[in-house]
C-alpha cells in the first residue's frame, strides 16, 4: 500500500536535529547513544529514509519549520515563545537552510520535489502500490510550517513563485498555537492569507 | 496557495476561512470530539473544512490521539495508546464526512518526539502498513483505505499544485 504522510519535519530534524536519516533508524538511535545526548527524543526517533521507503511511504510533505531547537532542553514548543527565533531574519535564515537541505538530497537522488501537477502524477506512478526502485526517490511537496520566515507579505508571493511552499500560515501559528491557546491572526499575519 | 489550517487557535481558524477563499487542507490535525483540545478539529471545524474541499491528516502524536495525555509524565504503556486510536480519528472524520475522501495522514512522527510519545504498535514509520490490517477489520474496504493511505492527498493537489 503507498501513503502519503503530509507532514514531516525531515529538514529539521537533518538540520537542527543533526540526523542523519539516510541512515536506518535503529543506527540514529545508536548514535544518539553513543553521543550520550540528552533530551525528548534522543535515541527514540522513527523515522528515516529507508524506514520511509520500506513502510511505502513514498510521498508526502516535508516542511520548512523554523522552531529553534535546543538539543539539551525539551522541546521549546511545549513552552510559550520558548522556540522562536528573535528576529524574523533569523526565522528566514532558517527556512532558506532548511531548503537548502532538501535541494542537497534531491541532488544526492534520495528525494525529488514536487512542485507541479504533473510531477506528482509522475511519482505517484513511480512509487504505485508503495513499492518503487531502488533508484526511485521519495516525492514530497515543500510546506512551510508556521510563516515566520516571510518577513513581509510581499514575501509570500516570491516563495510562492519559487514553487516552494504550499501553505504558509498567519504568524500567529508558532506564537499562539500548538496548544491553542485561543489567539487570531496577528496583524503581520493577517495579509499574508489573503 | 494552500493554507495549511493545523495550529491554528480557533479564532485565527475562523479569521483565516472568511479571509482566504483559496483550497485549505488540515496537514496533521485529530478531533476533538475524541481528545479535548484546542489544538483538535471540532465536528463543526470539519464540516467547515469539508465544505471547503479539505482533505485532514491524522495525527500520530500521542497526546493529540488520547485524551489526558501529560507530555513528559504519561507513558505509553499506561494508556495503550496505538494505531487503533489513529484509527478512532480517521473513522470520526469518515462518519462527520459521510465518506472517505477527507480523512487521510498527517503522522508528525519526527515532529519533536520519538517512540515515547508515539502509538505503541510503532517502532518505526515502516510499521504504517499496520494501520490498514486495523482499518480493514473495522469495515473499510481496500478502495476506502487506499484513499485513505494516499488517494485523497493525491486528488487534493492534483487540483491544486500549479501546472
Amino acid at each position: 500500500m503507498l501513503f502519503f504522510d503530509a507532514h514531516l519535519d525531515l529538514a529539521w530534524n537533518g538540520v537542527d536535529w543533526n540526523r542523519d536519516l539516510k541512515l536506518e533508524v535503529a543506527d540514529i538511535r545508536e548514535r544518539e547513544k553513543a553521543l550520550n545526548l540528552k533530551g525528548k527524543a534522543r535515541g527514540a526517533n522513527t523515522v528515516s529514509y529507508p524506514a520511509l521507503r520500506r513502510g511505502g511511504v513514498g510521498l508526502g510533505i516535508a516542511t520548512l519549520l523554523a522552531r529553534l531547537h535546543r538539543s539539551d532542553q525539551a522541546p521549546g514548543f511545549q513552552v510559550q515563545g520558548f522556540n522562536r527565533y528573535e528576529d524574523m531574519a533569523g526565522a528566514f535564515g532558517s527556512a532558506r537552510g532548511q531548503l537548502a537541505y532538501y535541494e542537497a538530497l534531491q541532488e544526492e537522488g534520495v528525494l525529488r520535489l514536487i512542485s507541479t501537477k504533473g510531477q506528482l502524477a509522475e511519482m505517484a506512478r513511480a512509487w504505485n502500490g508503495g513499492v518503487a526502485t531502488a533508484e526511485t526517490p521519495l516525492g514530497f511537496i515543500l510546506s512551510m510550517e508556521g510563516a515566520d520566515p516571510i518577513i513581509h507579505p510581499r514575501q509570500v508571493e516570491s516563495w510562492w513563485n519559487a514553487r516552494r511552499i504550499d501553505a504558509p500560515w498567519p504568524r500567529t501559528v508558532e506564537r499562539n498555537a500548538p496548544g491553542g491557546n485561543g489567539a487570531g491572526c496577528d496583524a503581520p499575519g493577517r495579509p499574508g492569507i489573503r | 496557495m494552500v493554507l495549511d489550517v493545523t495550529h491554528l487557535a480557533d479564532q485565527a481558524f475562523d479569521e483565516a476561512l472568511d479571509k482566504y477563499d483559496g483550497p485549505v487542507l488540515a496537514s496533521h490535525h485529530n478531533c476533538r470530539a475524541l481528545v479535548p483540545d484546542q489544538r483538535q478539529l471540532t465536528d463543526d471545524q470539519i464540516r467547515r473544512l469539508i465544505q471547503r474541499g479539505a482533505v485532514i491528516g491524522a495525527a500520530f502524536d500521542a497526546w493529540m490521539l488520547v485524551p489526558r495525555w501529560v507530555r513528559g509524565k504519561t507513558t505509553v504503556e499506561e494508556t495503550g495508546v496505538a494505531l487503533r486510536h489513529v484509527a478512532d480519528h480517521i473513522d470520526h472524520v469518515c462518519q462527520v464526512a459521510g465518506n472517505c475522501r477527507h480523512a487521510a495522514l498527517g503522522t508528525d512522527l519526527d515532529g519533536g518526539f520519538g517512540a515515547e510519545q508515539s502509538p505503541g504498535d510503532i517502532e518505526t514509520i515502516a510499521d504504517l502498513p499496520k494501520l490498514v490490517v486495523i482499518l480493514k477489520s473495522r469495515g473499510y474496504s481496500v478502495a476506502d483505505i487506499e484513499q485513505i493511505a494516499h488517494g485523497n492527498w493525491i486528488r487534493f493537489f492534483g487540483e491544486h499544485l500549479p501546472d
